[in-house]
């Protein structure tokens, strides 16, 4: 990384708002996500995190506020430049999203083979690492979506999210549905992926064990807004109610840090 | 990234003093032309003096897991030349790229599975079609068997949604009907009168167009525009519900989706498309007359008397098809929407696969019909 991007965060967001109707979801919601960390987006449900995410990746437009991303001002952007912009953004949807009449390893392919010069073989070669690193068996690659399990989906998706080796990798709910073992596995990777290509990660989290074992920093949502940030031992510290309910889940579960 | 890859392209220079490989630009996706580089590598590296060969990267250099692969690559190919590559002087970020690479293992995607070929595929075909209408017989027998209690007990079905389904299926195709059915009365009016105008026999326009409106007309362009319509709009109704796998929900609460789904749609079609054929009949004779009386000068009350004079059983004859057209438009669509399997891509195709299959079956039943009713001379 550059120096100039070594100082800009990642994500910058100040004033937001979003409203459906009469309902509003975020009001003067400020957020910044330094570059090279692993951020969770904690709050209840309903709280407006996938709202959030969906203005961050420019699928929807906040009704006020602004947002830069990588730098740049989303609003500010033209054609082109969001489009490359979009290229430096990875994204694993909630559902997966695979394209159903794709096998796993021709999904992973689709970005490569439409955004980068690569050769065919190639081009499989990165799809295969991608789908390994997601922790995929090669035999389930040439499997359509819906001969997979959910946990297969999930993986599928994250591979074809890392295609194009994005600089923001944003997730939602990553481990839900996984099971322990996988889901710490998921963990590890996501670490893995800051370590290695200094990926920053937006992660959107329910699972306490990836919230206090694989984050850098910890978003709370609530009050439209964000509520409290910092890591989760400080979070867990604080005496808002809402953080108070949120945290206090967890002395009933499992109290061990898993380590990594 | 991108910004520096476009203006930065991956390169990489030797040089031999000490023998080493520097790269230089952005090695990443975007910026990478993979088969240059590996070329490039391979021919300085047989410009180097023997032993190992040390790489390097530039300052501003950037690496991603596309640049490690290629890296890799490159490494494969002095390993051929018998060259070994020294990766150690390469900066940290590059090392753990490196690493996460090599740690994912094998990269090359196993064998797809042979697609069919030649006779395998002819045999597929016809084996295809024979599952599909053995699946149609299965269907057919599935819908008899919950239709027949519930006949018995008519208060168990469905009527709630058979009445939406008869006011989408009916009440909306209402303008449709009736405007196509009234241009086609039309178009035969014409071209019937342009002949019996030269006998003559201009009387004789009100009775072509009763025949032939209500034995023929009427009906198929009832039950044409409801199985573009209707039919294959329960093919892609049910074929989401199979993707979404709300019929998998149905199912596990105990909820036949037959009786929840189908019964209703084919009872809705049964008692929307007799309707729709006798609005297409009136529509169909209204626009004839229009152009026997504008067009040939016919008169209306003459017209209206050739009419009523002519026989019930034309107006039965016609109705008559129409409950089997409907089951016909109302099986095929809810049974191609129930055989999709998963992908989005395969509503689609259920969905043009029952247009085409209802028209058809429309067509060819309506002409054994012609040739029965014939024989019976009605
Ligand atoms: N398209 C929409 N139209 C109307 N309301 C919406 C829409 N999308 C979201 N909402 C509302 O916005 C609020 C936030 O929704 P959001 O999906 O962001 O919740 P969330 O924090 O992701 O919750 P969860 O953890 O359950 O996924 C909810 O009250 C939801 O009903
Ligand atoms: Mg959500």
């Amino acid at each position: 990384m550059s120096e100039v991007s070594e100082e800009t965060p990642a994500i910058e967001v100040h004033g937001l708002c979003n409203r459906f109707g009469a309902h509003v979801v975020h009001e003067g919601l400020d957020l910044v996500v330094p570059r090279g960390k692993v951020v969770s987006l904690v709050g209840g449900s309903g709280s407006g995190k996938t709202v959030l995410l969906n203005n961050l990746i420019m699928l929807t437009r906040p009704a006020a506020g602004s947002i830069r991303i990588l730098g740049r001002d989303v609003e500010a952007l033209g054609r082109e430049e969001r489009i490359r912009l979009q290229l430096r953004l990875g994204v694993m949807f909630q559902q997966g999203a695979l394209f159903t009449s794709l096998t796993v390893l021709e999904n992973v392919m689709l970005p490569l083979a439409e955004h980068t010069r690569l050769p065919r073989r190639l081009r499989e070669e990165v799809a295969m690492l991608k789908i390994r690193l997601a922790g995929l068996d090669a035999e389930a690659v040439h499997r359509y979506p819906r001969e997979l399990s959910g946990g297969m989906t999930k993986r599928a998706a994250l591979a074809r999210a890392l295609a194009l080796d994005p600089e923001i990798l944003f997730l939602d709910e990553p481990t839900s549905g996984l099971d322990p073992v996988s889901a710490r596995a998921f963990d590890r990777l996501v670490l893995a992926l800051r370590d290695a290509l200094g990926v920053t990660i937006f992660q959107i989290t329910h699972d306490l064990d990836s919230i206090f074992g694989a984050s850098d920093l910890v978003v709370f949502l609530a009050r439209k807004k964000v509520l409290a940030a910092g890591t989760a031992e400080e979070l867990a510290q604080r005496s808002e109610p809402e953080l108070r309910a949120y945290f206090s889940a967890r002395a009933g579960g499992d109290p061990s840090t898993p380590t990594l | 990234m991108d910004e520096i890859a476009a203006s930065f392209p991956a390169r990489l220079h030797a040089t031999s003093e000490p023998a080493r490989l520097v790269l230089e630009g952005a090695w990443t996706a975007a910026g990478m032309r993979a088969e240059v580089l590996i070329a490039a590598a391979a021919q300085a590296l047989s410009a180097l003096p023997e032993g190992p060969v040390a790489l390097e990267a530039a300052a501003q250099a950037e690496v991603d897991t596309v640049g490690a692969l290629v890296l890799e690559h490159i490494a494969a190919e002095a390993g051929r030349r018998g060259r070994s590559l020294d990766f150690s002087g390469l900066p940290s970020n590059w090392q753990a790229t490196l690493a996460l690479v090599e740690r994912a293992g094998e990269h090359t995607p196993p064998p797809a599975p042979e697609p069919f070929s030649g006779f395998a595929y002819i045999g597929k075909v016809a084996v295809d079609l024979a599952r599909h209408y053995r699946d149609m017989l299965a269907f057919i027998g599935e819908v008899t068997l919950h239709l027949l209690p519930l006949l018995v007990r008519p208060w168990r079905i469905r009527w709630d949604s058979v009445i939406v389904e008869i006011e989408a299926a009916g009440v909306r195709a209402i303008p449709i009907v009736a405007l196509l059915s009234f241009l086609i009365g039309v178009v035969l009016a014409y071209q019937a009168g342009v002949t019996l105008d030269r006998f003559g026999a201009n009387v004789f326009i009100a009775d072509m167009i009763g025949v032939v409106v209500m034995r023929e007309m009427g009906p198929m362009i009832a039950a044409i525009l409801v199985a573009g319509r209707t039919g294959s709009s329960y093919a892609a109704q049910l074929g989401s519900m199979r993707v979404t796998q709300e019929i998998d929900a149905l199912r596990s609460l105990a909820l036949p989706p037959v009786e929840m789904l189908v019964i209703p749609r084919f009872l809705a079609l049964a008692i929307t498309l007799p309707l729709l054929t006798t609005l297409a009949n009136a529509a169909g004779v209204l626009g004839g007359m229009v152009v026997a009386t504008g067009g040939f000068g016919l008169d209306w009350t003459v017209g209206l008397q050739r009419l009523g004079r002519l026989e019930n059983t034309h107006y039965w004859v016609g109705l008559v098809k129409t409950p089997v057209f409907a089951t016909v438009i109302a099986l095929i669509g809810c049974q191609a929407g129930m055989s999709v399997r998963g992908s989005a891509l395969e509503v689609g195709r259920a969905t043009t696969s029952s247009v085409v299959q209802a028209i058809f079956w429309v067509i060819v039943l309506d002409a054994i019909f012609s040739i029965a009713f014939r024989r019976l001379g009605l």
